[in-house]
């Protein structure tokens, strides 16, 4: 048993930390306040190479394991949690099918760029009445010669007006349930391909996120990201946990944040004479928060081991999501408590963080999803 | 990083049961009902060199380290007052 990183995954540690100590921390406000899609800062990371963070470095990407890309999630969450949408959106969901099926010509169009932050890339599985339950997508892609048509509307779709390229989950047969279900690409551009609403969202500002709508959009046959047809959940599954757990990882950048800012009050912020610290109930709120953050983080990171060592890891990503993302929901309201009325001034991070905690609660399955899915796992389907 | 456990600690976590299941059993019940120290079991328990357990090897001691001493603490916990029906569900 050894809880140490490798060498190598300390250093990139250290230098994501540092990375997003000067240049996203000192952004978070201004990315949530206008939120604004910050470019020249996805820019700047795109040159630093973390978007190929996950691809094999002989594509120009890092090759970074599960475990040390979990670093990098909850890192960059730490720092501003609306940027890190995008850009995780970038490294994983947006571009793994992508990269996984796509042909030279595709991936020299799409990926390459995408990995060095010259386009945005995207996810679409959501829909207006479908989201957990992915069984019930409406949006439908009928072959029609040698190219599928494609119609529907999606929704909560991170970077959606601004992605390049998107991701669409769409079936072949609304009858076949999940086992209709199939990855199509589709580029910005491609006529009956629009942007709907924007979202004007509680928190997680900065990242677009909106409508997408389908059109009889037409796409080619190698479009059509998957190997053979109707297995698209299948595919999900080859990275189903690690969103999981990336979600969890990112509860755990959030909820570290926001205790470092209670903790910092706590120290200085005087009452009857004394630091607030030093009074028991204060003090019994960080003796709790610390110890569930280091078990949620000893969970995230028991999940990306499994994952790293090819071992069954949906049980332990469902969980890690599950005690991460409750613990930084937590951690963020006895912040807000800590900091007093000043918890609830714009002018300060806390209420920033009590707003962005909360989009982790839905995002990558919600709470309520998972814990059925673990409670049927546990106790066996009936 | 690396959560498995060694070969030793995972055959030592596999033994611990067994050996408490052997011992324990005429006492599962009575140990809470009547409140009485477990003498003979305290005594078994001690056979099988568990309280050497974080001593060195050169004293007699099995020279565990923490985690080993950790499965040890969890499966005395489960096993020794477990009642007999319940030990081989």
């Amino acid at each position: 048993m050894d809880f140490a990183l490798t060498e190598e995954q300390e250093f990139f540690k250290k230098m994501v930390t540092e990375t997003v100590d000067r240049m996203v921390v000192p952004k978070a406000r201004e990315i949530d306040e206008k939120d604004e899609f910050p470019w020249e800062l996805w820019r700047e990371f795109g040159k630093l190479g973390y978007l190929g963070l996950r691809y094999p470095e002989e594509i120009g990407g890092m090759n970074a394991d599960p475990v040390t890309a979990m670093i990098f999630y909850e890192q960059i969450a730490r720092g501003s949690v609306g940027f890190a949408q995008s850009v995780i959106m970038n490294i994983l969901m947006g571009t793994y099918f992508i990269y996984r099926f796509g042909t030279e010509e595709i991936k020299k169009r799409c990926l390459y760029p995408a990995m060095k932050a010259e386009k945005v890339a995207t996810m679409c599985f959501t829909e207006d009445q479908s989201g957990s339950d992915l069984s019930a997508t409406k949006t439908t892609a009928v072959k029609d010669g040698n190219e599928w048509v494609i119609n529907g509307t999606k929704m909560w779709i991170t970077n959606g007006h601004l992605a390049h390229m998107a991701t669409i989950l769409a079936t072949t047969d609304p009858k076949l349930g999940p086992k209709g279900l199939n990855f199509f690409l589709v580029e910005k551009g491609t006529p009956g391909f629009t942007p709907g609403q924007i979202l004007d969202k509680l928190g997680c500002r900065g990242t677009v996120t909106g409508e997408l709508v389908l059109d009889n959009v037409r796409v080619p046959e190698e479009n059509l990201l998957g190997a053979e047809i109707n297995k698209g959940i299948e595919y999900l599954g080859e990275i189903l946990d690690e969103v999981r757990v990336m979600t969890g990882a990112m509860a755990l950048g959030i909820a570290q944040a926001a205790y470092d800012e209670g903790l910092e009050y706590a120290r200085k912020r005087v009452a009857f004479g004394k630091p607030i610290g030093s009074y028991q109930l204060i003090r019994a709120k960080f003796a709790d928060m610390a110890t569930e953050m280091e078990a949620s983080r000893l969970m995230v990171y028991y999940g990306a081991w499994r994952i790293k060592e090819k071992l069954s890891s949906r049980k332990e990503a469902a969980m890690a999501k599950m005690i991460a993302t409750e613990t930084c929901v937590k951690v963020v309201d006895e912040v807000t408590r800590i900091w007093g009325a000043n918890g609830f001034a714009r002018e300060y991070n806390p209420q920033r963080h009590f707003r962005d905690a909360r989009f982790l609660l839905y995002g990558g399955g919600t709470q309520e999803i998972i814990k059925d899915f673990l409670g049927r796992m546990i106790i066996g389907k009936s | 990083m690396d959560f498995r456990l060694s070969d030793d600690q995972h055959f030592f976590k596999e033994q611990v049961p067994q050996t408490l299941r052997r011992l324990a059993v005429p006492e599962a019940e009575s140990v809470d009902k009547d409140d009485i120290f477990p003498a003979r079991l305290f005594e078994e328990l001690g056979h099988s060199g568990y309280y050497g357990i974080r001593y060195p090897a050169e004293i007699a001691g099995m020279g565990a380290d923490c985690v080993t001493f950790t499965i040890l603490a969890e499966e005395l916990a489960k096993d020794t007052l477990r009642k007999p029906e319940h030990y081989y569900r």
